[in-house]
């Protein structure tokens, strides 16, 4: 039972890496970059259950990820708007398409 | 204790004063430039006053409420350094950045700049893994920011380049310190190592796999040379001084936090059993090798000095993977000498590039005799990268070489001095081209400020200082490293 949460926490970051890899959509990679993050917060977050003492959670990961979410947020937030500038320079946010394009434009 | 305030007030004072060039930017746009470089200049003298603190403490630790900060004298010098190679860049930003990036932005490049500054600062003096983490990412956000802040396509691409690859290695980083976490139940990096025998004796394969991860993303992180694909984009496209804070101090944040990880959180027996170090070897070799031969290969002046820095990088992998006494006070030398080094290089290119409108490799010819001091300083720089022997470079790869020779690597040895050639190979023509061969028609395109010429100055001052007195900084770090090895991490 205790490593159902970590099986399915990796599992999850599996699916967000594989997302970054197999997407050209730079918007879906960032989502797909959130997957990944989530999936380590709630392995931490799990982790405070886990070695609860008498039931109660230890308050340490959540105090750690409420930090953590932090900094993604705004990470994340720089990403889309870098991604949306770009886009109104490309007309895209394909990877592919824009390396194309700046082929193209060389 | 009055004394140990000075730990939180490097990272603090940083953060204030950005928080000002914010609020002051739209009544006295002008002022901010002169407040970054000010609190820059006192954030450096701080970082001084803490060196010499821990040269009579060795650890200078400040504790309050469940933070604590530790300052040794490695962390001491490290601070030094991001903050002397900040103000050299800031003096040098003052006239000349509204040139590069649109004047109205001007004030907030420098607000970015003091939180990024701030973060470095941070991770130095942190000793908390998720901490470390976190000021990571904001470095990264902030590094992001000061690339696309030139508003043009290129930059703009290669700053989501950079940032999307980053997050793939943050995120990567952040599943290992979880699984270190976990794992030991305990972020703080002398917890973490008391803790580790016994979680490895019971979980040992997700220890290993949490140590990989840690690498992966700071390789990544770090553009070790497989992973350095964001760097050279990064570089070429930046404004001078942004380019100058990812070769100097981006870079090498990384591997600090690598550094503090390594050789504070896992007992030195622990890591002597996993096959960290053929890994660490071969991949810095490969590194110094193949970043030198890209190098070699470039015609744009911003993007050559780029593959040096993955070169470069290299060397202080290296260090850390030889894992000895020498190497390690190698590691940390380059640290410093290619942070001065890189930024003298970064600074001295971007100047002939606005002088001369040039950016070719090929077009350098005949530059230096109409514009001596920014040539003087390359070649100077050039040399240092070479490793000829009163100048900083030499002394980091000696120390690396010992490294190599006490393990009886004496292969290594053979990638230092082939390096070294090839370092030769693409630094020195431009420098000999620039000097003795007729450029045609080279006009002026603008004015160097007086601080552009000061911070350039300073930086090849103190590289030839470093070098001259090379003694004193290896006799300041060598005790702490030596520390280390007892195990008695700080």
């Amino acid at each position: 039972m205790d490593n159902l949460f970590y099986l399915l926490t990796t599992i999850l970051f599996l699916i967000g890496l594989w997302i970054v890899l197999s997407h050209g959509n730079l918007v879906k990679k960032i989502m797909g970059i959130t997957i990944m993050k989530s999936a380590v917060f709630l392995c931490i977050l799990a982790s405070g259950f886990v070695h609860s003492q008498r039931g109660i959670p230890n308050p340490m990961p959540a105090r750690i990820v409420i930090a953590g979410l932090v900094v993604t947020t705004a990470v994340t937030a720089v990403a889309l708007a870098l991604v949306a500038e770009l886009a109104r320079y490309y007309g895209t946010a394909d990877i592919n398409e824009i390396t194309r394009l700046r082929r193209m434009g060389q | 204790m009055t004394a140990s305030l000075i730990v939180p007030l490097v990272v603090v004072l940083p953060l204030v004063s950005a928080l000002f060039v914010f609020l002051l930017r739209k009544r006295h746009p002008a002022s901010s430039g002169l407040l970054a470089l000010v609190t820059t200049g006192v954030v450096f003298i701080l970082a001084g006053r803490l060196a010499a603190l821990a040269g009579q403490a060795e650890v200078v630790v400040f504790q309050l409420e469940g933070l604590s900060l530790a300052v040794d004298r490695i962390a001491a010098l490290l601070l030094l350094v991001f903050a002397g190679v900040s103000f050299t860049v800031l003096l040098f930003a003052q006239g000349l950045l509204g040139l590069e990036i649109a004047p109205r932005i001007v004030p907030r490049y420098y607000g970015v700049f003091l939180v990024l500054l701030a973060s470095l600062m941070a991770v130095t003096v942190s000793d908390d893994l998720f901490s470390m983490y976190i000021f990571l990412e904001v470095v990264m956000v902030c590094a992001a920011v000061l690339v696309a802040a030139k508003g043009d396509k290129d930059s703009t691409q290669a700053a989501v380049r950079y940032l999307i690859l980053n997050m793939v290695g943050s995120g990567v980083l952040l599943m290992g310190i979880a699984g270190l976490y976990v794992g030991t139940g305990h972020l703080q990096l002398s917890r973490v190592a008391e803790a580790l025998p016994q979680a490895v004796s019971s979980y040992s394969l997700d220890i290993l796999a949490s140590i990989a991860m840690i690498m992966v993303g700071t390789a990544v992180k770090s553009a070790l040379f497989p992973l350095h694909s964001w760097l050279p984009d990064a570089h070429g496209s930046a404004a001078t001084p942004s380019s100058v804070v990812i070769s100097g101090l981006l870079v090498k944040v990384n591997i600090v936090f690598l550094l503090k990880l390594l050789t504070q959180a896992l007992p030195i027996d622990f890591a002597a059993q996993l096959p960290l170090k053929p890994i660490l070897l071969v991949m810095s070799s490969a590194a110094i090798l193949g970043g030198s031969l890209l190098a070699l290969k470039q015609t744009d002046i911003k993007r050559m000095l780029a593959y040096s820095t993955a070169a470069q990088v290299g060397y202080i992998f290296l260090g850390v993977g030889l894992m000895n006494e020498n190497s390690l006070t190698g590691s940390v030398f380059h640290i410093l000498n290619h942070a001065v080094v890189k930024g003298m290089l970064v600074l001295a290119a971007g100047s002939i590039m606005k002088l001369t409108g040039r950016r070719r490799i090929a077009d350098f010819a005949g530059v230096g005799r109409r514009f001596p001091l920014p040539m003087v300083v390359f070649t100077i720089g050039a040399l240092s990268m070479v490793g000829v022997p009163p100048l900083s470079g030499f002394t980091s790869k000696w120390y690396l070489a010992l490294g190599a020779l006490a393990e009886g690597r004496a292969v290594l040895v053979g990638v230092l001095l082939l390096s070294s050639l090839l370092n030769a190979a693409y630094y020195l023509p431009i420098a000999i081209a620039a000097f003795f061969r007729s450029g045609k028609d080279i006009e002026q395109h603008i004015e160097l400020t007086t601080g552009a010429k000061v911070s350039m100055l300073v930086l090849a001052v103190a590289c030839v200082l470093i070098g001259l007195f090379s003694n004193v900084t290896v006799d300041f770090v060598q005790p702490a490293v030596h520390r280390l090895f007892l195990g008695g991490g700080a």
